[in-house]
């Protein structure tokens, strides 16, 4: 019992960072605490760690102000991807018409470029710039998922087309799990591009206005100072090894 | 710069205990102190709080066998710790002195 109790404790200490776990769980070993002492002493220091988070700008940019409105926006993104390409390659096929028209497919291009590039960048963002309020930003990045897939009515498109968005989305949060740094010339060519391809939307009137907030995670990697220690603060972390 | 009365009793608990000042010792010597226990959450934040006001400097010292061999968070007062616990003492000193119960 007692074992499955100190694995308790483990499990939840894991939410401290390594230096700070090895700290308490001596503390606890040496005074010899219940378990349920234990687990209250190590979830009330959990908990007063997350909410410090809070007081910084950061974990509020990553969450309500990043990942809450790029989902919404890169749904919207996902969904007209999917209509374009089953127009395209369902009626189009059946009617010949595909890519007959350059302008519809260059339309499609552009979106399938911003939807990539914009949501690989908003995943690397929210990851990097609040890595231990991640869960909570995920849960704003869910929640309009939620929302929309209840209250999708398309019969013609599966609901899971909202979600295209989420393979570069994720992509992006791996790779900046795993330390991933991108150098400032490549991050410039995406945001570039990323830009080109939502003014050329802009201008043929498929944007939402406020769709070019998807572009600010994009200019955030442009212009992130390249950190030379981010490697050792991420070890320090316990992120990677 | 301002204390407050946790803030004095962990920086007290340390300079009291000099070098054996770390997480646990601190924590039982404010336990006997003022009969309440000190939580593990209370202790962390506030000298990390400490810490970044500039008046404790930690450290990990080496574990021990009643610990399982797990590092401890040693603690020592900065002298401007020092000036600040004395600055609050001070003033309790004053703020007291005719008081009923300093009277007495």
């Amino acid at each position: 019992m007692r074992n499955i109790a100190w694995k308790l404790i483990e499990v939840m200490a894991l939410r401290l960072t390594p230096t700070e776990r090895e700290i308490v769980l001596g503390d606890l070993i040496e005074t010899r605490e219940t378990a349920l002492r234990g687990m209250r002493e190590i979830s009330g220091l959990v908990v007063r760690r997350q909410l410090q988070l809070w007081n910084g700008w950061r974990a509020w940019l990553a969450a309500p102000g990043l990942a809450l409105p790029c989902s919404f926006l890169l749904m919207g993104f996902s969904f007209a991807i999917s209509s374009e390409l089953r127009t395209h390659f369902a009626y189009g096929l059946q009617l010949n018409l595909s890519w007959a028209q350059p302008a519809e497919a260059v339309s499609l291009l552009c979106q399938a470029v911003v939807l990539i590039i914009c949501a690989w960048a908003a995943g690397f963002t929210v990851e990097s710039i609040s890595r231990r309020t991640f869960v909570v930003s995920a849960i704003c990045c869910f929640l309009p998922c939620l929302f929309c897939l209840l209250r999708f009515r398309q019969e013609s498109l599966p609901r899971l087309c909202l979600l295209l968005f989420l393979f570069p989305a994720i992509a992006g949060v791996c790779f900046s799990r795993r330390g991933g740094t991108i150098n400032r010339r490549r991050a410039f060519a995406l945001v570039l591009a990323a830009t080109i391809c939502m003014a050329v939307l802009a201008v043929r009137g498929h944007l939402w206005v406020l769709n070019w907030e998807l572009i600010v995670p994009a200019w955030y990697l442009a212009i992130l100072p390249v950190r030379p220690d981010r490697m050792a603060h991420l070890r320090n972390e316990g992120i990677v090894s | 710069m301002a204390l407050g009365e946790f803030e004095y009793l962990l920086i007290s608990a340390a300079a009291t205990l000099g070098e054996n000042a770390y997480g646990v010792a601190m924590s039982e010597a404010i336990a006997k102190a003022t009969g309440r226990t000190c939580s593990i959450g209370a202790l962390y934040t506030t000298l990390d709080r400490l810490e970044a006001k500039g008046l404790v400097k930690t450290w990990m010292g080496g574990g021990t066998p009643q610990r399982g061999d797990r590092s401890k968070k040693m603690v020592r007062v900065t002298p401007a710790g020092t000036v600040a616990a004395r600055s609050f003492y001070d003033t309790m000193i004053r703020i007291s002195n005719r008081a009923p119960w300093a009277v007495q």
